[in-house]
C-alpha cells in the first residue's frame, strides 16, 4: 500500500521526465546527423562541458551516448533531490509523516517504501531513455546495441538512486528548502568537480568522491567504451550506504525537526547569501578552468595574436562560466516562483490582498524583487570575473563581462514572467510547468536544428536570446524582446489571478 | 491492577528558552476518559507527541499499556487512535482512497463501522481532500482515528474547526468508545469543552503539570 502510495505521489515528475528522456535520446541521433557530424572536430572544449568528456564522438552511438545520457544524467540527478527532499520533508510538513506512523507504520519501514517506489519510477524513465535510445537509431538507419544502450540505461538508473539517497541522507540534517538547497549544491560542486578535473590535478584527486565520475566510466555506447561494472555498483553502493544511514538518522530525530540545528534561521536572505556565495566559487573556479585551457601568460604582444587572444579567452570563458551562468539564474528565477506559489498556498497571499494590496502591484513587485535579488547574486560573481581575470591572464574585455552578467537580470525575469503566468493559470502545476519550460528551452536550439522549424522559433527560448555577449556583443534586439515578455507576462499573470479564486 | 493506559514519568522535552514540558509526571488509568488541558503553548500537543514516538523526550519515559514508547513508538501506534493537532494535507487524494490507504497500514478494519462513522459525520468520501472544507478534513481525520476501534485514542484538539453537529457526534463516540471498555486521552485549550466528558482533567501550564482534576472538582480555571 505504501508503494503504491508513494508512487502515486511522485508520477507527475516521473511521467514527463520518462517522456523528456525519450524525446532526447530520440533527437540526439537526428541532430547527430544533421548536425553535429558536419562540425565533428577535437573534443569539446566548454560549450558542453557540463556533460562526460569522451574522446571520439565519431557514431551516432557515441554522440547519443554523450549528449542523451549525459544531459539525462544532470536531469535524473535534479529530479532525485527534488524528490527525495518533497518526499522526505514535504509530506512531513503536509502532516503526512505524522498520520503514517500514528497509524502503526516503522520509521525505517517509511523511508525504504519510498525509496523503492522513487526506485520504480527511475526504473520507469531508464527504459524510457533506453527506448528513445533505440528508437533514435532506427529512425536514422543506424545500427544499435542493444545491450550497449541497456548498460547506458542501468547506469542512468544508479545514478538516479545514488543522488536520491544522498538527499534523502541531507534531509534528516536539515529541514526541507535548507535540504533542497544543500543537496543540490553539493551535487554541483561533485558534478564541477569531475567536469574539471581533467584540468586541475587537486579536482583530480577528488574525483572519487562524485557520483559523476563513476557514471562517466560506463560508456558503452562509446567507440572504445564499455560497461563498467565497479562503477555501477559502487553507485548502488553509494544509494544503499546513504539510504541506510538516512534511515538510522531517521530513527532518532523528532519528526518535521531536523537532525543538525543551524545556527542561524535559514530564511530569504541566508538563501540570498548562499546563491551569492556559490555564484562566486563558481565564477572563480570556472575562471582558473579557462586560464587552464587558453594557456600560461605572459602572452606575444602582437596585436594580431593579442586580438586571437582575446577572442579564444573570451569565448572559453563564455562556454564555461556564462553557459553555466545562464542554467544557475534560471534555476534561481524558478525557486523564486515556487515561493511565490506558496506564498498563495500558504494562505500569506489571501493575506497580503486583505490589506489592501492590488494584484497587479504585487506583480510589478514581484518583477522588481527578482531583479534586484537576481542583481544580488549575479554581480559579486561579474565583479570576481572581472577583478581575477586581469590578474590570472585571461585576456576578456572588462565592459563586455559587466554587459555579459547585467544580461542576467532579463534573461532571469523572462524565466520569472513564464512562472507567473504559469502560477497564475494553473496553480498547483505551475512551478512543475516552468521546469519543464526551462529544460525544453535549453534543448529547445537543438530540436530546432533537427525538427526543421524556421529560425525564428529560437527566440522562444531565452538562452538564444541572451546570445554570446562576451564574444558578439549584446544584441539590444534581443533584449528589448526579453524586457518585453517580462512586463507582458507579469502583466498577463495579474490579470489572470484577478480572474480566478485563490487556492490554499 | 490494571495496566495505566499512559503512564509518564519525569518526562522532559526541552527546546530552550523554557518552552517544553518538564518533568510530567503523568498517569491516565485505562477504561476511562481522561483530559489535559492548558492555554496555548502550554506543551499539550508536545506531551502527546512524545508519547506516539513523533519527537524523543530530553529525558524521563512515557510508556502505554505498559509498552515504552521511545522503544517501541510502532507497537504503541498499533493500539492507539491518533488524531493530531493538525490535519495532515493529503493533496488530491479522494477521501476513500485516504481511508483504504490507512485501513491497510492498520491490517485492515471493518468496512460497516467505516460505513457508520462516515454516515454520523455526514461525509462524502468521493471529494478530494483538497477541496474539502476545514471542518470535513478534521472529520476525515477523527473517522481515521476512530475506524479501527482502537483500545487507545489519543484526540490533540479533537473538537477544533468542526461543527456543533459534528461535535456532539465525537462527543457519542468517546462515550462509547468509554462504554466499550476502552481509554481516551483528549487535549483541548478550553476546559469548559472537556468537563462534561472527562472523568478526570489535569493542568499544564508552561511545560508542568499545575493541577490534577477528577469527579466533581472539574470546575478548571486555566
Amino acid at each position: 500500500m505504501t508503494w503504491l502510495f508513494a508512487l502515486r505521489r511522485g508520477r507527475w515528475g516521473a511521467g514527463a521526465l520518462a517522456l523528456a528522456a525519450f524525446a532526447i535520446n530520440l533527437l540526439q541521433a537526428e541532430f547527430y546527423l544533421r548536425v553535429y557530424r558536419h562540425v565533428l572536430g577535437t573534443p569539446q572544449i566548454g560549450a558542453d562541458f557540463l556533460l562526460p568528456r569522451y574522446e571520439q564522438l565519431g557514431t551516432v552511438q557515441s554522440y547519443v551516448q554523450w549528449a542523451g545520457f549525459g544531459a539525462l544524467a544532470l536531469l535524473v540527478s535534479a529530479w532525485a533531490v527534488v524528490s527525495a527532499t518533497g518526499s522526505v520533508r514535504g509530506d512531513e510538513e503536509r502532516g503526512l509523516v505524522t498520520a503514517m506512523l500514528g497509524a502503526g507504520m516503522g520509521r525505517a519501514d517509511l523511508l525504504l517504501w519510498r525509496f523503492v517506489a522513487f526506485a520504480t519510477w527511475a526504473a520507469v524513465v531508464s527504459a524510457s531513455a533506453l527506448l528513445g535510445c533505440l528508437a533514435g537509431a532506427a529512425l536514422v538507419h543506424s545500427a544499435n546495441d542493444i545491450g550497449a544502450s541497456l548498460g547506458a540505461s542501468v547506469a542512468l538508473l544508479a545514478l538516479a538512486l545514488a543522488c536520491y539517497s544522498f538527499a534523502m541522507l541531507v534531509s534528516q540534517l536539515a529541514k526541507a528548502r535548507t535540504a533542497m538547497s544543500i543537496s543540490a549544491a553539493v551535487l554541483l560542486t561533485l558534478l564541477l568537480v569531475e567536469r574539471l578535473s581533467p584540468l586541475m590535478d587537486g579536482l583530480r584527486r577528488l574525483s572519487w568522491l562524485s557520483p559523476f565520475h563513476y557514471f562517466d566510466s560506463v560508456q558503452p555506447l562509446a567507440s572504445g567504451g564499455s560497461f563498467d561494472v565497479r562503477a555501477v555498483e559502487v553507485l548502488v553502493g553509494i544509494a544503499l550506504g546513504c539510504g541506510l544511514i538516512a534511515a538510522i538518522a531517521f530513527v532518532y530525530r523528532d519528526v518535521r525537526e531536523a537532525l543538525w540545528k543551524a545556527p542561524f534561521a535559514f530564511g530569504t536572505r541566508a538563501e540570498l547569501l548562499g546563491w551569492m556565495a556559490g555564484m562566486i566559487l563558481v565564477a572563480s573556479l570556472l575562471l582558473e578552468a579557462t586560464r587552464r585551457i587558453v594557456g600560461p601568460s605572459p602572452r606575444l604582444p602582437s596585436l594580431i595574436t593579442g586580438v586571437y587572444q582575446f577572442q579564444f579567452d573570451s569565448t572559453v570563458l563564455e562556454d564555461l562560466w556564462l553557459i553555466l551562468a545562464q542554467l544557475l539564474v534560471a534555476v534561481f528565477a524558478i525557486t523564486q516562483v515556487a515561493r511565490w506559489a506558496e506564498d498563495e498556498a500558504g494562505g500569506r497571499l489571501e493575506l497580503a490582498l486583505a490589506s489592501g494590496a492590488s494584484r497587479t502591484r504585487l506583480a510589478l513587485s514581484r518583477a522588481f524583487v527578482l531583479a534586484l535579488s537576481t542583481f544580488a547574486i549575479v554581480a559579486p560573481a561579474g565583479a570576481a570575473i572581472v577583478l581575477e581575470a586581469h590578474s590570472e591572464g585571461v585576456v576578456v574585455n572588462p565592459v563586455a563581462v559587466v554587459a555579459s552578467t547585467l544580461l542576467l537580470l532579463p534573461l532571469a525575469t523572462s524565466v520569472g514572467a513564464a512562472g507567473a503566468i504559469l502560477t497564475a493559470w494553473v496553480p498547483r502545476a505551475g512551478v512543475a510547468l516552468l521546469a519543464a519550460l526551462v529544460v525544453t528551452a535549453y534543448f529547445l536550439i537543438d530540436a530546432i536544428a533537427v525538427l526543421g522549424w524556421p529560425a525564428w522559433t529560437q527566440d522562444l527560448s531565452p538562452f538564444h536570446l541572451y546570445g554570446q555577449p562576451l564574444t558578439s556583443g549584446v544584441d539590444p534586439t534581443r533584449v528589448a524582446i526579453m524586457l518585453a515578455f517580462t512586463v507582458v507576462g507579469f502583466a498577463v499573470s495579474a490579470f489572470l489571478v484577478k480572474k480566478r479564486d485563490l487556492i490554499t | 491492577m490494571a495496566v495505566s493506559a499512559i503512564r509518564t514519568s519525569r518526562l522532559t522535552k526541552d527546546y530552550g528558552g523554557g518552552r517544553g514540558v518538564f518533568e510530567v509526571e503523568l498517569e491516565v488509568p485505562a477504561e476511562q476518559v481522561f483530559g489535559l488541558v492548558g492555554p496555548n503553548g502550554a506543551g499539550k500537543s508536545t506531551l502527546v507527541r512524545c508519547v506516539m514516538g513523533m519527537i524523543r523526550p530530553t529525558s524521563g519515559s512515557a510508556f502505554v499499556f505498559g509498552i515504552d514508547c521511545l522503544r517501541d513508538p510502532v507497537d504503541v501506534a498499533r493500539k492507539v487512535g491518533y488524531l493530531p493537532d493538525q490535519a495532515p494535507r493529503f493533496g488530491d487524494m479522494r477521501g476513500k482512497e485516504v481511508v483504504a490507504y490507512f485501513s491497510g497500514l492498520r491490517g485492515g478494519t471493518d468496512p460497516q463501522r467505516v460505513r457508520r462513522l462516515v454516515d454520523r459525520f455526514s461525509l462524502d468520501l468521493s471529494t478530494r481532500f483538497r477541496e474539502c472544507s476545514t471542518g470535513d478534513q478534521r472529520k476525515l481525520c477523527i473517522l481515521l482515528a476512530f475506524m479501527h476501534d482502537p483500545e487507545l485514542l489519543i484526540l490533540d484538539e479533537p473538537f477544533a474547526h468542526i461543527d456543533e453537529q459534528a461535535e456532539r457526534e465525537l462527543q457519542s463516540l468517546i462515550e462509547e468508545s468509554r462504554a466499550a471498555g476502552h481509554s481516551v486521552f483528549l487535549t483541548d485549550p478550553v476546559p469548559s469543552a472537556v468537563e462534561d466528558i472527562c472523568e478526570s482533567v489535569t493542568l499544564l501550564r508552561a511545560g508542568r503539570i499545575v493541577q490534577d482534576l477528577g469527579g466533581d472538582d472539574l470546575a478548571v480555571r486555566a
